[in-house]
């Protein structure tokens, strides 16, 4: 389909829910793809759809009540969502790897450190102990623990917040994984350990040859660490766009409130802009372009049609009416091209 | 001192070296104190009225505490607080309560904060009730629309359950209840560190133009130096139970006298990758608050550390006007960071000293 072979490739991704209140429809229609040691964070507020959206790439949506209507994700050429179980266990942990936000309770309280990463090694390689034992201390040094063969014997609650959080990025990198996930890896931390943890992040991206899927709420950190980022509002990207490019010239209205809105340490006004109103009801989006009701261009076709990803620029995606002049474009030529890159 | 007592003839709320110190016991039978955690450890500031006070510091640096202490929901194991006239340690049951109507709280969590089987007229007429004010049904239903409309929501939301709502517009109904009896300070415990960053603009804003149009004061307790720039006039930075830089916002923000200080305000991420980064990553973590270093509390992370930090504990003292600092290298920039710009009339090239590469 595509014409480079990229690490992940992601198409047409629907990741549904069934409840007793309808379907919410978590993701619904999200392409993109990464490259190999790319870096790409996806960003979007609670609901929009962001973490369903990596937990469907390691296949870690309960079914039921969650199911992939559509879509294939691609990884490594291999559709992920077509393999079975078991030999999605042999992937995860080792070729595809997470880093989850609460590092409190992504540890077993009742093992070492060692003992839980040495657990992913040996559940992967046909390596010793003494072997996985070393691989271990190796990683705990590259994520900057000092002293690792003391605190491999430790316990999880021996370690602060943003000590366990190292731990928990060592377990991950400790298979050599080609892709890395880590999903609000510094939202539960404080300031100071969030800038260790990001500092981390940023120094491993040239040690490890990892391709990284950073999903944040926080547009500071994506500004930080990343080379691409996707934007989602309500299971959907509303824009995909270079980092630089994002910040510089934003072209969904929802991506321009979301900068807005934030308050920068470095300026001063008096008045936050917002953007009025509330995400809506997962269960019942607006026709449309679900960010419609929000939308100060807001006019009658995003009411009524829902608008495609366009290119709008050099590797830019964005879906909004505005920049096709609110007027409805035939099959865009640009539909399949889920690279920004 | 003078000068001290000046500001605080004008000013609603007095704090005085307030402390709290947890015990922590030993023994089944004959529990013996074994240690303290120290998490509030001598902490003095003023409110005035119409002002913003920020409280800022990570976890675990005493900021919540203090909060509560302020409102007695806790009790202090020493210092003085006064508010408008009134000793509130010393005051007794029934005059606390008469207080209490000046002197409101807005809590972090709102899904946590409002009763899920009250409807929203109820939780925010509770207040009204328990005061014994607006004896009349009818009125206080009137009144509870006029906080709706006020906190930006509608009379029909009245009839609705908690349940009903977002995050952001129950912290909304938080707000209402908390201006239900027109208080004069509200204790405001990280209002918006549990929302999305489109509705936390929202709340700040809302907090903004109350404080306008009623001439609230806030205590705004949080870690976040991005709010905190934007709401408050004046900010405490607290760290390990003390307050060690407290100063007007635009002072603090510009010419930071403490190390922490600095450290924490060039670790805010920041929303623009083409950003100068100079950035001070501290080592380690927060000690814990049952073992508090001697000397200055923060020479353990500190990059400046001397050994008179590990020995003497630094007064908060005045380094330039209504700016306090408590640290022995209290200077602007105390630690060297080349690109920032230069502040007129402001030396920023400070000595190297031997343990700094």
């Amino acid at each position: 389909m595509s014409t480079i072979e990229r690490l992940l490739e992601v198409h047409d991704l629907r990741t549904y829910f069934d409840t007793k209140h309808g379907i919410v429809q978590s993701v619904d229609g999200v392409s993109f793809g990464i490259d190999k040691g790319g870096c790409l964070g996806v960003v979007g507020e609670s609901g929009s759809g962001k973490s369903v959206t990596a937990l469907s790439i390691m296949r870690l949506i309960q079914t039921p009540p969650g199911r992939f209507a559509s879509g294939t994700i691609r990884f490594c050429g291999e559709d992920l969502l077509a393999k079975p179980e078991r030999a999605m266990r042999k992937i995860r942990g080792k070729d595809i790897s997470m880093i989850f936000q609460e590092p409190m309770t992504s540890l077993n309280p009742v093992f070492t450190i060692g003992n839980q990463i040495t657990e992913a090694i040996r559940l992967h390689n046909d390596v010793t102990l003494a072997q996985a034992r070393q691989r271990a201390i190796e990683v705990l040094d590259l994520v900057g623990i000092a002293d690792s063969g003391r605190l491999i014997d430790q316990y999880p609650h021996h370690l602060s917040g943003g000590m366990r959080q190292r731990v928990m990025i060592a377990m991950a990198l400790s298979c050599s994984p080609k892709l890395l996930i880590a999903d609000e890896p510094t939202t539960a931390l404080d300031v100071t350990i969030q800038a260790q943890i990001l500092d981390l992040l940023r120094k491993l991206r040239s040690e490890v040859d990892a391709a990284i899927m950073l999903v944040t709420h926080d547009l500071g950190v994506i500004a930080e660490v990343v080379d691409e980022v996707l934007v989602m509002y309500a299971g959907k990207v509303v824009e995909h766009a270079r980092v630089q490019t994002l910040f510089d010239a934003p072209q969904h209205p929802y991506t321009v409130g979301l900068i807005d809105s934030i308050p920068k340490i470095d300026e001063t006004r008096y008045r936050l802009k917002t953007i009025e109103g509330t995400v809506p009801n997962p269960t019942d989006f607006p026709p449309g372009c679900r960010f419609s009701t929000r939308c100060p261009h807001a006019r009658d076709i995003c009411r009524g049609e829902e608008p495609p990803l366009l290119k709008v620029g050099e590797h830019h995606l964005a879906a909004c009416w505005k920049n096709t002049d609110f007027r409805p474009v035939r099959q865009p030529e640009a539909w399949g091209a889920a690279n920004v890159s | 001192m003078s000068r001290e007592e000046q500001q605080s003839a004008e000013s609603l709320l007095q704090v005085r070296d307030l402390v709290k110190h947890y015990p922590i016991r030993e023994g089944i039978f004959v529990p013996r104190e074994v240690g303290r955690v120290r998490a509030v450890d001598g902490v003095s500031f003023n409110v005035h009225e119409s002002e913003t006070l920020a409280l800022v510091g990570e976890s675990g640096c005493g900021k919540s505490t203090t909060g509560r202490l302020i409102l007695r929901l806790i009790a202090t194991t020493s210092g003085q607080i006064d508010f408008m006239g009134h000793d509130l340690i010393q005051v007794g049951k029934r005059a606390l309560r008469t207080v209490r109507r000046d002197l409101q709280i807005v809590f972090q969590d709102p899904y946590a904060s409002l009763d899920p089987r009250l409807r929203v007229e109820d939780i925010i007429a509770e207040p009204l009730e328990s005061f014994g004010l607006l004896p009349r049904r009818k009125e206080r239903r009137e009144r509870v629309h006029e906080l709706l409309h006020e906190v930006g929501l509608s009379s029909y939301h009245a009839d609705r359950y908690p349940h009903q709502f977002s995050g952001g517009q129950r912290q909304r109904i938080g707000i209402a209840r908390a201006l239900a009896v027109e208080p004069k300070l509200i204790v405001a415990d990280e209002p918006v560190s549990a929302l999305d960053v489109s509705t936390q603009s929202q709340i700040i804003n809302l907090m903004q133009d109350l404080q306008e149009r009623h001439g609230l004061s806030f205590l705004f307790i949080s870690h976040d130096l991005t709010v905190v720039k934007h709401i408050a006039h004046r900010v405490a930075v607290m760290y390990l139970g003390k307050i060690v830089e407290i100063a007007d916002k635009q002072s603090l923000y510009r010419t930071p006298h403490h190390p922490y200080t600095q450290a924490l305000l060039s670790a805010v991420p920041k929303p623009d990758p083409s950003a100068h980064r100079q950035r001070i990553i501290l080592k380690d973590d927060v000690p814990s608050a049952s073992r508090i270093p001697t000397g200055c509390r923060f020479h353990t992370r500190c990059p400046l550390a001397d050994a008179i930090c590990r020995e003497q504990e630094p007064p908060l003292k005045e380094v330039a006007g209504g700016h306090h600092a408590a640290c022995h290298f209290a200077s602007p920039f105390p630690i060297p960071v080349h690109d920032r710009p230069t502040m007129p009339g402001v030396e920023t090239s400070v000595p190297i000293r031997q343990n700094i590469r």
